[in-house]
């Protein structure tokens, strides 16, 4: 086992042992590691999980071990874990917005929805399916919105670069939806933002 | 053009029933299939009405908003009708409507399809499991006891103690002498926080004693911890 590799099981086992998601700044300290080499670390780990039963979920700067959506009937099936309730088709819209816009104000999602949106998301927050991550820059600091580690979980998704594709002329729709200067600049602090995953899976659609 | 319910954050076009304003023109073009602003206003009156047939309960807010737009539609035909002139101000505004409205509805129609694939992959049982959350230990690596986890416990407490008599007799303590007492009991070694908090005299004594068990923590001379979830909470000496 060379040090990369011993790196990489090390940081799998800890995934394994740990209850909740960890930072990657959590997992350098463990390891002593430095950004760059937990990197690619979590690049490897994630690449050596391809065809098996967990999967590397990563979420902004937060990663977790989870199992695999392929075989979520048969995890059902042996262990009955709770299920959350269905959600309507007005939550689904405005989790779609929130996932392709975050971070994201509740004006913003009303402006696109053309109805107040005030309870559903506040209904998503409470199910842990987007959390506020922050304020916007604009009057009366309002609050941004994002999508959680949860969220990934209940779709089954490796990341948000997994997010469904939208078709070539929806894909316009979202681009032109996306405002120019962005009220982004609240909510990232501690060098999250800075992570550079290029190379990692292309949006895959399951179908 | 003065909008009805002018100051709504809204396209003003609210039609609760198809859960959004815009899903009404949206399901109206896509039973039509064409452009909303080509759509003949009686093929869209005709759609409408056949919708609202089949509701039970007809909402009169949800029929103006839809003769609202209807007279939208129709001056905005009617300029198309007698090109060359020059539009009044009204009327530039109105085909600024015309832009926006068309945009929002490829916007929103993207932001549909999006969430109907969503919603296509969470009803498949595509989802992954996390682990599951474990008992806090003592020793070894532990989770913070969030804050709020106190006061739940606090005022389950402050339940149990008897209201504020209403001739007082009592001391009126402060928080810096319960500070105090705090760090003489602590020299005499951990003890368990709702035992404290139940010796106090009324309500009053609880809250002050409960303020400097989280001043101590603030200020880092004290630990809580709870071997896990329901157990007694203990407070120890950092």
């Amino acid at each position: 086992m060379n040090e990369a590799e011993r790196l990489s099981a090390a940081i799998e086992a800890i995934l394994f042992s740990s209850s909740r998601p960890l930072k990657v700044r959590e997992l350098q300290q463990a390891t002593e590691a430095d950004r760059t080499a937990v990197e690619s670390a979590l690049d490897a780990l994630r690449e050596s999980l391809t065809e098996r039963g967990v999967m590397l979920q990563r979420h902004q700067d937060q990663v977790q071990l989870v199992t695999r959506p392929e075989v979520a009937s048969y995890v059902r099936r042996a262990l009955r874990p709770e299920v959350a309730g269905r959600l309507s088709s007005a939550a689904y819209e405005t989790l779609a917005i929130v996932a392709y816009q975050q971070p994201v104000t509740r004006s913003r999602v009303e402006e696109i929805r053309g109805v107040n949106s005030d309870g559903v998301l506040a209904n998503l927050e409470l199910r842990d399916l987007v959390a506020e991550v922050g304020r916007g820059a604009g009057p009366g600091q309002p609050k941004l919105y994002a999508t959680t580690m949860r969220f990934l979980q209940m779709l089954g998704l490796e990341s948000l670069d997994q997010l469904p594709t939208p078709a070539a002329d929806g894909k316009r729709a979202l681009e032109v939806v996306r405002p120019a200067s962005s009220s982004s600049d609240a909510g990232e602090g501690e060098g999250d933002g800075e992570e550079s995953r290029e190379g990692e899976a292309e949006p895959s659609r399951s179908d | 053009m003065e909008q009805p319910g002018a100051g709504r954050p809204r396209l003003d076009v609210a039609t609760p029933v198809f859960e959004g304003p815009l899903e009404l023109l949206l399901v109206l073009t896509e039973r039509e299939e064409i452009d909303i602003f080509q759509v003949s206003l009686s093929a869209l009156t005709e759609a409408y009405l056949s919708e609202l047939s089949q509701l039970e309960e007809r909402d009169p807010v949800e029929m103006a908003d839809f003769l609202w737009l209807a007279a939208r539609l129709l001056l905005l035909k009617s300029l198309r009708l007698l090109p060359g002139e020059e539009p009044e101000p009204e009327e530039s505004d109105l085909l600024g409507w015309e832009e926006d409205v068309r945009r929002r509805l490829i916007q929103y129609r993207a932001y549909k399809e999006m969430a109907q694939e969503m919603m296509a992959r969470a009803e498949a049982d595509q989802t992954s499991f996390p682990p599951p959350l474990r008992d806090v230990e003592v020793e070894g690596h532990e989770q913070p006891i969030p804050v709020h986890a106190l006061v739940v416990a606090f005022q389950s407490v402050l339940a149990r103690l008897p209201p504020r008599p209403l001739v007082y007799v009592g001391i009126a303590w402060t928080v810096d002498q319960k500070v105090e007492v705090v760090r003489d009991r602590l020299r005499r070694g951990s003890f368990d926080l709702v035992e404290v908090i139940l010796e106090s005299q009324d309500r009053l004594e609880a809250a002050v004693t409960f303020m400097a068990i989280l001043d101590l923590l603030r200020r880092g001379e004290i630990l809580v911890r709870q071997r896990r979830s329901f157990e007694q909470i203990w407070v120890v000496a950092a």
